[in-house]
């Protein structure tokens, strides 16, 4: 019960109690007035009578004729006369008719009449006592009536002052609502901050005290994602040239040309630059460093208009510039350009003469589905037919992989009857948790089957993607798995969205649609790549949004510390971030603190981090030191 | 049991002054040493008259409180009429008619002569010609009854005194049993007469 109802209810019970006993006192005290009344009027006439019983000097039938008069003319119950020996000799009676009182009233208020009396004397004798009782119907209206207009007014006193409490109630109150909205925000790790300070002491000061712990949490929040933004430069930025180094290009690569990339083909160059021990000798360092910092400005121009194009600095004297969705041929210019530029340098530099300076250039270009090593290894190649040419060495690739494996059609069928024949079938794998030594979630993988094979997702992703039918395969996932509830565990599971899938402008519909057909029954959470949310935070907070709405969880996967700024995460909240092993163990191996920058930055808004593709127990024992608990990978199958 | 009432009447007969020393203190203090020795008086004749004849206890009370002076209500207590308790009375030495009566029933009482045998008589003094009280003794309800009053020393029968005329007789203990009788031990309303109800309420604190 909230502390609303529980003041109400209290404050209520106390009203109703002191209306009820004022009520009750009040009725109380009408009732004592009346017969007060009552016995005053009977006195006055037992009195009175009594004294013109005097006259008649002990004649009965003076004195009966008297109270006959007496009692006709007023409103009695009784007149009684009685001699000295209390011998009746005379009395008059009658029952009072209550017709304008309720029988439950007269049976529930008992009314005492009294009676009064008084001596009849005769002459100097007294001859008797008179009593006389007063008619008890004219109280009991009176009475009625004064309990009527008392309920009456008593239930509009209770009506305005029930209304006046619960509306001094709900202002007093009313801060505590903010407050409490701040607390369960902070239980979910959302840091808002109260700007409306209540006046009332004791809520300003929990305002206030949630404030500063807000605040607090926010600077460490901060801390680590100025931290996290350092250690971006130092992991993937060449300190010499600024340009990204072969992690980062390693990182990329996968994503800008594998199965789910939006990029059907692209260039791969790769500039390799002679004689710069050499000149290092001859100019000294420092010459040589503006040398490369300018040859490498002259690539970063060359790749300006390319989008989602890589500038690296692969190893010393060698470089690696891709371009995603780039022909060879749009290229080839610039780089011509760019290899007479280098030849006009060497003729600028003094005493360079005998120095051979210069640039060898391979230019190769890649189709989608060829492997990232493919893609490295063929501009090798082209890297190494350039140097033995001493020329721009272009590579087209020989074997086209432009059309699919099995046809475009063939994989049209595959998914139509997939789809209608229930042919995506769904994998599991666990999620470890190592501290608790349990199977914290799983992961689900689709996978395409027909008659003869089995096609795993990264098989089939890629025709889905060309043939537009990734949606459909989630949604079909999804139904599926949903249908499955009563034999899934009682654990987590989790799905990776796939880039396509998010950048859908139908996928929002799709599974807004689908909640509303299946009611939450599965715990699930829906995993975003990091780099799709980078790209396309609005999306993913929509999507976020809807899911959580539905009782589902997100999460991030394949993070990498590629963001200048990580309050995304506190926008997106996910449950947890999942980054490759290689990732954390280069935050180990750089530094403690880089590793603990994250940790702090998750920490501080209730994210945990967990560790995929982790392969061996080195690599697990490395990051249960460092704090990192909860596992995916090859591991996984050898300890859970 | 019997015995024991007895006895208990004796004890109390014995050793209770019909003013005890307490109320004698306070009366002392507010009204100074020769108020309290009018009470220290009245409780030596009071203890003097225990066991002696009726007319004796009655012609003493009544010679007794007739020696305090008259006066008004509305010179005494400011207000107009005014039943003063019997402590009022004898510590202000001075009282009208109603007071002088229940000065009397009040100490004939504590002599043992029952309620019933007393009345508060109303009548018309025809030598004044105002309205005048008087206690009246009754042998029985049928007798002629003695007149106690503080306008004449001496107690006569009512036929001796012609210059009064009976209009109302009152008594309250002979009300109040009466009517309990009559409501068959009902009775939850002990009123009876509205300035002996103060009356007794002054009585019962001691009003001074």
């Amino acid at each position: 019960m909230t502390l609303f109802k529980q003041i109400a209810l209290l404050l209520s019970i106390l009203l109703l109690t002191i209306l009820t006993t004022v009520l009750v006192l009040n009725f109380n005290t009408a009732t004592h007035s009346v017969q007060e009344r009552l016995y005053e009027d009977a006195k006055n006439t037992a009195t009175s009578l009594s004294l013109s019983l005097g006259s008649a000097k002990g004649d009965e039938s003076i004195m009966s004729t008297m109270i006959n008069a007496n009692f006709d003319s007023g409103h009695y119950t009784q007149i009684l006369l009685v001699n000295n020996a209390d011998d009746v000799i005379y009395v008059r009676n009658t029952s009072g008719t209550l017709a304008n009182v309720p029988t439950w009233f007269s049976n529930f208020i008992t009314l005492d009449i009294p009676i009064a009396s008084a001596q009849v004397s005769s002459g100097w004798n007294p001859i008797g006592i008179l009593y006389v009782k007063s008619d008890n119907s004219y109280a009991y209206e009176e009475l009625y009536m004064i309990l009527t207009q008392l309920l009456i007014s008593f239930a509009i006193i209770m009506f305005i002052s029930l209304v006046l409490l619960y509306t001094m109630l709900h202002l007093i109150l009313k801060p505590l609502v903010l407050i409490q909205k701040q607390a369960e925000a902070i239980m979910r790790n959302e840091f808002i901050r109260q700007e409306n300070i209540p006046h009332t002491t004791e809520f300003r000061d929990v305002v206030k005290g949630m404030n500063q712990m807000v605040d607090k949490v926010e600077d460490i929040f901060e801390k680590g994602n100025s931290a996290m933004a350092s250690n971006k430069d130092l992991l993937y930025k060449d300190t010499l040239t600024s340009l990204h180094n072969r992690k980062y290009m390693t990182l990329k690569l996968p994503q800008l040309i594998g199965a789910e990339s939006k990029y059907n083909d692209g260039t791969m160059v790769f500039i390799a630059i002679k004689g710069l021990i050499e000149l290092n000798k001859t100019l000294g360092h420092q010459k040589t460093d503006d040398l490369l910092k300018f040859i490498s400005k002259m690539m970063l121009d060359i790749s300006l208009d390319v989008k989602d194009s890589i500038v690296s600095r692969m190893n010393g004297t060698e470089f690696a510039i891709l371009f995603p969705g780039v022909s060879v041929s749009s290229k080839e210019n610039d780089f011509q350009d760019f290899y007479e530029k280098i030849i006009k340098i060497k003729e600028d530099i003094d005493n360079a003469d005998d120095i051979d300076f210069g640039v060898d250039i391979g230019i190769t270009s890649y189709k989608k589905n060829q492997s990232v090593a493919e893609i490295l290894s063929r501009s090798d190649y082209a890297l190494s037919l350039a140097k033995s040419n001493s020329k721009i060495e272009i590579y087209e690739s020989a074997e086209s992989k432009d059309d699919l494996a099995l046809g475009k059609e063939t994989y049209r069928n595959l998914f139509e009857n997939a789809l209608e024949n229930d042919g995506f079938e769904l994998a599991f794998w666990d999620v470890y948790d190592n501290k608790n030594k349990k199977t914290m979630s799983k992961i689900i993988s689709i996978i395409l089957e027909d008659e003869n094979n089995s096609y795993s997702f990264g098989q089939f992703i890629a025709p889905a993607i060309e043939l537009g039918f990734v949606s459909q395969i989630y949604i079909f996932a999804l139904k599926k798995l949903f249908s499955m509830q009563d034999t899934l565990e009682e654990i987590n599971y989790s799905i990776r969205l796939s880039p396509e899938f998010i950048t859908d402008k139908n996928s929002f519909s799709a599974l807004q649609e689908l909640f509303e057909l299946h009611p939450n029954n599965v715990s699930l959470t829906f995993e975003f790549p990091d780099h799709v949310v980078i790209d396309n935070l609005a999306t993913v907070k929509g999507l976020a949004i809807l899911i959580k709405e539905n009782g589902y969880n997100v999460s991030i996967e394949q993070f990498a510390g590629e963001s200048d700024d990580y309050n995304y995460l506190k926008e997106i909240k996910p449950t947890c971030i999942k980054a490759d092993i290689s990732y954390l163990c280069e935050l180990i191996e750089k530094s403690a603190g880089s590793l603990a920058s994250l940790q702090v930055m998750t920490d501080s808004i209730g994210v945990s981090i967990v560790a995929t593709s982790v392969k061996d127990k080195k690599e697990l024992t490395s990051l249960v030191e460092h704090g990192i608990e909860i596992i995916q990978g090859p591991i996984v199958e050898d300890i859970s | 049991m019997i015995k024991i009432l007895l006895l208990a009447f004796m004890y109390t007969s014995l050793f209770s002054q019909l003013i005890e020393e307490p109320l004698l203190k306070k009366i002392e203090l507010k009204y100074g040493p020769y108020a309290k020795n009018r009470f220290v008086y009245l409780n030596t004749t009071m203890e003097d008259l225990k066991g002696k004849s009726l007319e004796t206890q009655l012609n003493t009370v009544n010679r007794f409180f007739n020696d305090v002076r008259y006066g008004m209500d509305i010179k005494v207590y400011k207000v107009s009429d005014y039943w003063a308790t019997p402590f009022e009375f004898l510590s202000r030495d001075r009282g009208d008619c109603e007071d002088y009566v229940i000065a009397k029933y009040y100490a004939l009482r504590y002599l043992g002569i029952p309620a019933e045998k007393m009345y508060f008589t109303y009548v018309k003094s025809t030598r004044f010609k105002a309205p005048h009280m008087v206690l009246t003794y009754f042998d029985s309800t049928s007798s002629e009854p003695l007149v106690l009053d503080n306008t004449n020393f001496k107690i006569f029968p009512a036929s001796q005194r012609p210059d009064l005329i009976p209009i109302y007789n009152f008594n309250a203990d002979v009300l109040f049993k009466s009517k309990k009788k009559n409501t068959q031990g009902k009775l939850k309303n002990p009123k009876t007469h509205k300035k002996w109800d103060d009356l007794m309420n002054n009585i019962k604190r001691e009003k001074i």
